[in-house]
């Protein structure tokens, strides 16, 4: 079966479950997705949100190719680099901040040599100074989000997904590293955001979803899918008082 | 759409980028924990080697018998088989974190694993060497056998690791089980021992254990100048080649279980 040209990811009834912890060697699966559909389109720019544990994770995860649906069927652009940016991945204490940009970025999926020409500008842009050459253990849990911001930032996929990373550090580094992620979304290619910024959502997304109870509960103009989610979250927090 | 300055690398220039990439971090890193740094992959092996020296050669005084040598090779190779096994059995485990962040192909954390447990064997035998011929022992023609069983040998550790690193995610008291396993068969591999000196059934129970028939033709290669015993090494190198390849195939068909239960 071909895709319409331009859709990027198509999603009909997937649903993905954990084992949940094991007693006596058994155990009972929790269905943290259910039923999900979804078209994700080229050049979309797409907000997930939803309360805690509801599946935004696991759906980007799935997306990324981590995770397999347990059911239904995910169908995907195979000539497209789909990368989710996870800051830190394999790092390591006993390396230096350079080793680790290595080891980091070559596990995004950019080639050594793309790394080594852009070591400078990623010492740079981590904005650590010396503690580069340091080893990782060394540096503080800011400085550490700061390397692993500066390595991602060097990736250029055609596809990025972000789980809520988009602003990391003090509040200069912060405002620096959003307005450098913004950049890159406005470049046009299609980005996944799972974020709880309302400022945010609205300013960058041209579509929102929402995501609960396993499934897709709206997914559309951003105004309007944020209000339902807010609304419905106002009157669940009513029903407990 | 935009047009993207770094097109998707193969896949095959990807996992090779890759596992460069962890076999040098993991050195790398494990030369940074200690003081010593990569002063201990030739520490290591020499203060093992000179404790059985000092066991077995002066205190228990077989010195002259030739066995302190005889007993050399043993431990230098049955070392690298138990020591890679044993970590490799974890790989997989251990790059859990990893691996629920980034898709990655698992079968690469064994191979990394024994790569990086090559490197440090290299060093081994390169001591081995010097003791060796600290012992009299001259290399002859046979060493032409050499390359051929430590590929074997390598092929067996990864076969093992690549099996037991793909159980023990989902059933971590293997690891346990797989400490005890080498303990025995420590004893059971002819370090110690000639095996061709055993009786008939005890023997075939010995020769079972791939390890025992790879010590004898390192031995026999090594110290004799004898040719080892071919169709047992080519064996024990098809059966694990046939291995691994099944079960590289059953992880990559798996590949995402791992990331669920991790």
């Amino acid at each position: 079966m071909t895709l319409p040209t331009n859709s990027v990811f198509t999603l009909s009834g997937v649903g993905i479950y954990y084992p949940t912890h094991r007693r006596n060697f058994r155990s009972d699966p929790f269905w943290v997705l259910r039923d999900v559909n979804l078209q994700i389109n080229e050049s979309e720019i797409v907000g997930i949100v939803g309360d805690n544990g509801t599946g935004k994770s696991t759906l980007l995860k799935i997306l990324a190719g981590i995770l397999k649906p347990d059911k239904g069927a995910l169908e995907k652009r195979r000539d497209l680099m789909i990368t989710l940016l996870s800051l830190q991945a394999g790092f390591r204490p006993n390396l230096s901040g350079r080793d680790n940009a290595l080891v980091n970025g070559v596990l995004l999926g950019m080639t050594r040599k793309h790394l080594l020409e852009r070591m400078d500008q990623i010492r740079e842009l981590s904005d650590i100074g010396d503690f580069f050459d340091e080893p990782l253990k060394t540096y503080s849990s800011g400085m550490k989000s700061r390397l692993g911001f500066a390595i991602a930032y060097f990736t250029n996929p055609d596809v990025m997904l972000l789980d809520e990373i988009l602003s990391v550090g003090d509040h200069d580094f912060s405002v620096k590293s959003r307005t450098l992620i913004q950049e890159k979304i406005n470049e046009g290619r299609t980005t996944l955001i799972i974020s709880h910024s309302e400022h945010l959502l609205k300013e960058l997304c041209t579509r929102l979803i929402w995501i609960g109870e396993g499934t897709v509960l709206d997914d559309g103009d951003p105004d309007r899918v944020w209000l339902a989610y807010r609304s419905h979250y106002r009157k669940r927090i009513g029903k407990v008082d | 759409m935009h047009i993207h300055k770094n097109a998707p690398v193969k896949k095959s220039l990807r996992h090779f980028e890759i596992i460069y990439t962890l076999v040098r971090a993991e050195l790398k890193s494990e030369a940074n924990t200690s003081l010593c740094g990569w002063l201990w992959w030739l520490l290591d092996p020499a203060l093992s080697l000179l404790i059985y020296y000092i066991a077995f050669g002066l205190i228990l005084n077989r010195a002259d018998s030739g066995f302190v040598p005889f007993l050399c090779i043993g431990i230098v190779f049955w070392r690298w088989f138990q020591g890679s096994v044993m970590r490799g059995a974890g790989s997989i485990l251990q790059a859990a974190g990893l691996f629920n962040k980034v898709q990655t192909s698992k079968f690469i954390f064994p191979l990394v694993s024994v790569l990086a447990d090559a490197f440090r064997f290299s060093v081994s035998l390169l001591l081995l060497g010097v003791f060796l011929a600290a012992f009299g022992v001259r290399p002859g023609a046979e060493m032409v056998h050499l390359p051929f069983l430590l590929l074997t040998q390598f092929t067996l550790i990864l076969f093992c690791s690549t099996v037991f690193s793909m159980i023990v995610p989902f059933f971590p008291d293997l690891r346990n089980m797989i400490g005890h396993g080498m303990h025995l068969l420590f004893f059971m591999s002819g370090i110690f021992f000639e095996p061709d000196q055993l009786d008939g059934s005890l023997r075939t129970l010995v020769y079972l254990n791939p390890m025992s028939g790879m010590l004898s033709s390192m031995r026999s290669v090594l110290l004799r100048n004898q040719p080892p015993d071919l169709s047992y090494v080519i064996s024990v190198f098809l059966v694990s080649m046939a291995g691994l390849s099944v079960a590289t195939l059953l992880l990559i068909k798996h590949d995402t279980s791992f990331a669920k239960i991790t």
